[in-house]
């Protein structure tokens, strides 16, 4: 088992309001490719209940760094009661779904990903010293560029949904403005 | 006896194995690169003769054959019939290697039901849960030609993993994952019209 190091314990990210799912899902995939990463898909479920539609989506976005070190981000995006309604939006009337999300994000730092320093225990005490004390100054490098990382990823989900504070579901304003 | 027997075994010295460094992970060394486990799961209204069809067009579109290798039907309990589907699609690529898809439906709690189309006419939709497993790899040395004596089984590992290593993880799985195995799990998506459904490939423009 290869050295995982937590570096991003659980950043969460709460949304309550107007959203299309499928352009975060769109928005974070295409965010993560222009990052470097290559995407892992590990659960796709959608299920449509009477309160509207529930899903879950884990990705798992890495990137190779070196032949030692490669960034793992893991992703678990969990939405309720999805429904589409309408909206306003610059007086106008859209069609845009509407829900509760929550998102997941960790961060970790896979040392060693081959195994290669795994096999006896002297093996893996000369790695711990390695990236403790030898590698220190590029192993503390790297954690700071994926925190960076993930903070900008962060960022720009908040930016994307920041996007829907213009639209205004229909039946909370009141006096509908009708574009017709 | 017996102690003796004792004494030799915790002496026993075995030379390679705990003073060189593991050479190449498994993966190399194995005649089949495995591809990540995708998971699909839904729980709603779909047309399952649509997405059978589908599937399986799309292998023949990909060259591949395409065999239904299991069907399992269960007597229907109190919420629905429960089906279960094994698919396995397969393309020799080259002498060497070939692609392998194993598809794995479940579906449970369904009941057919009329649905209206848009121009008014009436399908028989499936209503329930499907659950999707979609695995892919890459076998080589698929005629099993290497493998009839222990010096060929080692002849082939030694090219594997020092010959053609960077083109089965680079370019044969590649092509595998991504113009096969992630093209098919997002049409997946797309034809049970999943909020999800997003084909980043799609203009891959498979340059080499």
């Amino acid at each position: 088992m290869s050295e995982m190091k937590i570096v991003v314990d659980h950043l969460r990210l709460n949304y309550n309001g107007p959203f299309d799912a499928n352009a975060l899902y769109r928005h974070i995939t295409a965010f993560v490719k222009e990052m470097g990463f290559d995407l892992e898909t590990q659960k796709e479920f959608e299920h449509n209940t009477q309160t509207g539609k529930h899903m879950e989506w884990q990705i798992r976005p890495w990137k190779q760094i070196s032949d030692y070190l490669r960034y793992i981000i893991k992703m678990r995006i969990l939405i309720h009661n999805y429904n589409k309604m309408d909206a306003v939006v610059d007086k106008k009337k859209v069609k845009i779904g509407s829900g509760k999300v929550v998102i997941y994000l960790d961060g970790y730092v896979n040392l060693d990903q081959q195994d290669r320093w795994e096999h006896i225990p002297f093996f893996q005490f000369l790695r711990t010293i390695y990236n403790k004390f030898i590698y220190k100054v590029y192993t503390e490098r790297f954690e700071q560029r994926l925190t960076h990382d993930m903070n900008h990823l962060y960022h720009t989900i908040e930016q994307f949904f920041n996007m829907y504070k213009h639209y205004k579901v229909v039946s909370k304003v009141p006096p509908f403005i009708s574009t017709h | 006896m017996l102690v003796f027997y004792f004494y030799l075994e915790t002496f026993k010295y075995i030379p390679s194995k705990f003073f060189l460094m593991k050479p190449f992970p498994f993966a190399y060394v194995d005649v089949k690169s495995p591809a990540d486990t995708n998971y699909i799961q839904y729980k709603g209204v779909w047309d399952m003769q649509d997405l059978y069809e589908f599937v399986a067009s799309f292998f023949h579109g990909q060259k591949f054959k395409f065999h239904e290798k299991k069907y399992i039907y269960k007597h229907p309990g109190p919420f629905g019939a429960d089906v279960k589907h094994m698919w396995q699609a397969e393309r020799n690529v080259e002498d060497y290697y070939k692609f392998v898809i194993d598809i794995f439906l479940h579906t449970y709690d369904t009941h057919d039901i009329e649905v209206v189309m848009k121009n008014g006419s009436k399908k028989i939709f499936t209503k329930g849960r499907l659950r999707i497993q979609l695995m892919g790899k890459v076998e080589t040395d698929y005629e099993k030609r290497w493998d009839e004596n222990a010096f060929y089984a080692n002849l082939r590992n030694f090219f594997h993993k020092y010959v053609i290593w960077k083109k089965i993880e680079a370019f044969w799985w590649d092509n595998m994952h991504y113009n096969v195995f992630l093209k098919l799990h997002s049409l997946i998506k797309e034809r049970l019209k999943m909020e999800s459904e997003a084909y980043e490939h799609r203009y891959f423009h498979k340059v080499r």
